[in-house]
């Protein structure tokens, strides 16, 4: 990595604020960083790395803390001012607009804001959570690193009982192709607390970038959380998202990701059922396209008994993509009466793309429902005919299949906001409209 | 201005299955083809849409004087030839309403975007006439759909999106009386001085709701008879027994066999 050691963007918060990094942070940074070189490049001969085209990760040739041009300084401000919501917009790692929560929430004690300043302002509450969760799912030198760079990213804390009405948005932009971003999303919802994120993940430039951003989930007994993550960096972008989602008892998370765009994403899910009663749902829809890789790891762990966990993730390929899917339920033996469920379903829309499903189970315990399964399967050429003799050119065609295919995992969206955009957003997506 | 068919044989792998079909349909036109089962016209259907499986090995179709059989089946379709399946597929997770917007915008020339709002006037006016629950158009087509169901979703797609020339494929069969009524009701609706339709039936049952100009005897790959509508009254009183003696069967017929050359 051609990074320089703990950088902090020059123009912090628009250039007006001077951004200082306490001392505890510089010596996690310190650490991180000797403990980064330490560990080794990810490896096919790793089980956690089977199936990776290694070929395509690359961590050479960027810059942290690139200054923002003018342009996308403005695009970006148009984009952000089409929301309404509270909200944190970093691009390079630099803190560019925000917007603050409602005041009847701040009331409550509510604290949205970026890391750096609860460094300052709120020390004692950021340093009891910052860095504490490990994903672990193989990119464990990526997680390393970024606790070697990260300084930009937000800090959603939520006291107990409160519910945030509003919508959180999160977004975090690349502006150059050789520019560097290590977001963090450090959320904390204590008891019975409830939020609502909406993260995004996206690039101004048409292509290449680095991103290795973790995510840090604690929900403390009873608390809920839904997050929905889009990605949609420039084609041959390298990222890495690495989630991890811990929940007390009877803690309730819904997890949703929609990927698209980039070159190498890995993601990392791992959601910690730790107390009686809790449940995580993991959804995730990918639409592949180009020679992109999706590489999708993922962990429920169930460490208390009477947990659920239901994933689904499901993805359709176009042209010469790949996806990986390796799972992993893990059932601890005090974990009885677990309920979990693992399901990975694949439509290739093209004769060179590529999906690996590996999906796993691990169960101590001996009174649980778990249930796996993993599909990879290609348009019926019937169906397509019935289509096409609609009058439904080929691509068209392709698309509504592609919506038809990803409807259920759509439909499991508990917000009927973000499920209506998300709607849109595939569609326009998908949308090519060209005739034959 | 007709869908002219000509001299047309056709065959899937090794088997032949037409063996020269001539057959003009003209605007305002009602034909009807019958036969027995294997005689070819499920084939001859499928031939006219383009299915990848069949291959042509003579003959020719033109469609109001532009030639058919180069073209892919999405273009013959946009063209104005419908064709109403035997066995409709399940689109799964499509409701009727998108299908039927996607089919609706691919007629639109290019850059022109549909009006939804016109659209689903016009969807919830075809419906209200054939008697359709409009929720019906929010369900995936034609999953967990009954056999009634599959051909009603036929008939509304048929009616929204106006072909020149309609080819319904044993659309009756398996059909209960309503679903029957439901079937002929937007037939003949479509009925007009603009439309040729093309009516495949196994039994006369059909005739009686939507009555036919015109009634073809298919047998073994071929149209053996042609008459009026008195036609297919015949067939229901004496069955294809006597004509497949006189032309063959499929299993009667040495080139029904596998392998048979074409």
């Amino acid at each position: 990595m051609d990074l320089n050691r703990r950088v902090l963007p020059e123009r912090y918060n628009g250039g007006t604020k001077p951004a200082l990094l306490p001392n505890w942070w510089q010596e996690l940074q310190d650490a991180a960083w000797a403990e980064y070189e330490r560990l080794p490049m990810p490896s096919r001969k790793d089980e956690r790395w089977r199936f990776t085209d290694l070929g395509k990760l690359a961590f050479t040739g960027y810059t942290a803390g690139s200054p923002v041009p003018e342009r996308s300084r403005s695009d970006l401000q148009a984009f952000f001012h089409r929301g309404e919501a509270p909200a944190l917009l970093f691009a390079n790692d630099s803190l560019l607009f925000s917007r603050s929560i409602s005041p009847e929430a701040k009331k409550k004690g509510v604290l949205l804001t970026p890391l750096l300043e609860a460094a300052n302002g709120a020390a004692d509450l950021l340093k009891s959570y910052l860095f504490r969760e490990r994903v672990a799912l193989g990119a464990e030198k990526l997680e390393t690193l970024h606790r070697a760079y990260a300084t930009a990213g937000a800090f959603l804390y939520v006291p107990a009982g409160v519910e945030l009405e509003q919508t959180v948005d999160l977004s975090f932009w690349l502006t150059e192709e050789d520019a560097a971003t290590f977001p963090h999303i450090l959320v904390v919802l204590e008891e019975n607390a409830r939020a609502r994120i909406h993260l995004r993940f996206g690039s101004t430039n048409p292509k290449g970038g680095f991103a290795c951003s973790v995510q840090e989930l604690f929900l403390g007994a009873g608390a809920q959380l839904e997050i929905f993550t889009g990605r949609k960096w420039a084609e041959g972008t390298c990222s890495f998202d690495l989630a991890s989602v811990r929940l007390d008892r009877d803690a309730n998370a819904t997890t949703f990701q929609f990927n698209q765009g980039g070159g190498y994403t890995r993601t990392e899910s791992r959601s910690r059922l730790l107390g009686s009663g809790a449940r995580s749902v993991m959804l995730s829809a990918t639409m592949a396209r180009n020679r992109q890789e999706f590489d999708q790891r993922s962990f429920q762990e169930h460490s208390a008994p009477n947990t659920r966990s239901d994933l689904l993730y499901k993805s359709a390929l176009y042209d010469s993509s790949r996806t990986i899917f390796a799972g992993m339920i893990d059932v601890d033996p005090g974990a009885q009466q677990t309920d979990a469920y693992q399901s990975n379903r694949n439509l290739l829309l093209s004769p060179d793309a590529e999906a690996n499903a590996l999906p796993g189970l691990e169960i101590l315990a001996n009174d649980v429902r778990c249930t796996h399964g993993a599909t990879i399967g290609q348009v019926d050429p019937e169906e397509l005919f019935y289509c096409l003799q609609r009058g439904i050119p080929l691509e068209a065609a392709q698309r509504l299949f592609v919506l038809g295919f990803l409807t259920d995992v759509i439909d499991r969206i508990p917000d009927a906001d973000a499920k209506r955009s998300l709607t849109e957003e595939i569609d326009s997506s998908v949308s090519q409209p060209r005739r034959s | 201005m007709s869908l002219q068919i000509s001299d047309l044989h056709a065959r899937i792998v090794e088997r032949t299955i037409l063996r020269g079909i001539s057959l003009e349909i003209r605007p305002g036109e009602t034909h009807a083809i019958m036969g027995p089962n294997g005689s070819g016209k499920s084939t001859l259907s499928k031939v006219l849409a383009g299915h990848p499986d069949y291959e042509i090995t003579q003959g020719s179709v033109v469609l109001d004087g532009v030639s058919l059989l180069e073209r892919e089946p999405d273009e013959r379709a946009r063209m104005g030839l419908f064709l109403a399946f035997q066995y409709p597929c399940e689109i799964p997770g499509v409701s009727i309403a998108n299908f039927l917007r996607a089919a609706t915008q691919a007629r639109l020339p290019e850059g022109e975007s549909l009006s939804v709002t016109d659209f689903y006037q016009k969807l919830y006016h075809e419906m209200d006439a054939l008697g359709m629950q409009r929720t019906f158009s929010s369900r995936p087509l034609n999953s967990g759909f009954s056999g009634g169901e599959k051909k009603r979703a036929e008939i509304l797609q048929m009616a929204m999106l106006q072909p020149r020339y309609a080819v319904l494929d044993e659309t009756d069969s398996g059909l209960d009386i309503d679903a029957l009524k439901v079937v002929a009701g937007g037939v003949n609706r479509l009925r007009g001085p603009e439309a040729g339709l093309l009516i495949i039936t196994h039994y006369q049952r059909l005739l009686d709701y939507i009555s036919p100009d015109f009634v073809h005897v298919m047998v073994a790959g071929r149209i053996v008879q042609s008459g009026g509508p008195e036609l297919a009254l015949e067939l229901e009183k004496r069955g294809y027994g006597f004509l497949e003696v006189q032309y063959g069967s499929s299993e009667l017929s040495p080139l029904a066999g596998a392998g048979a050359p074409g």
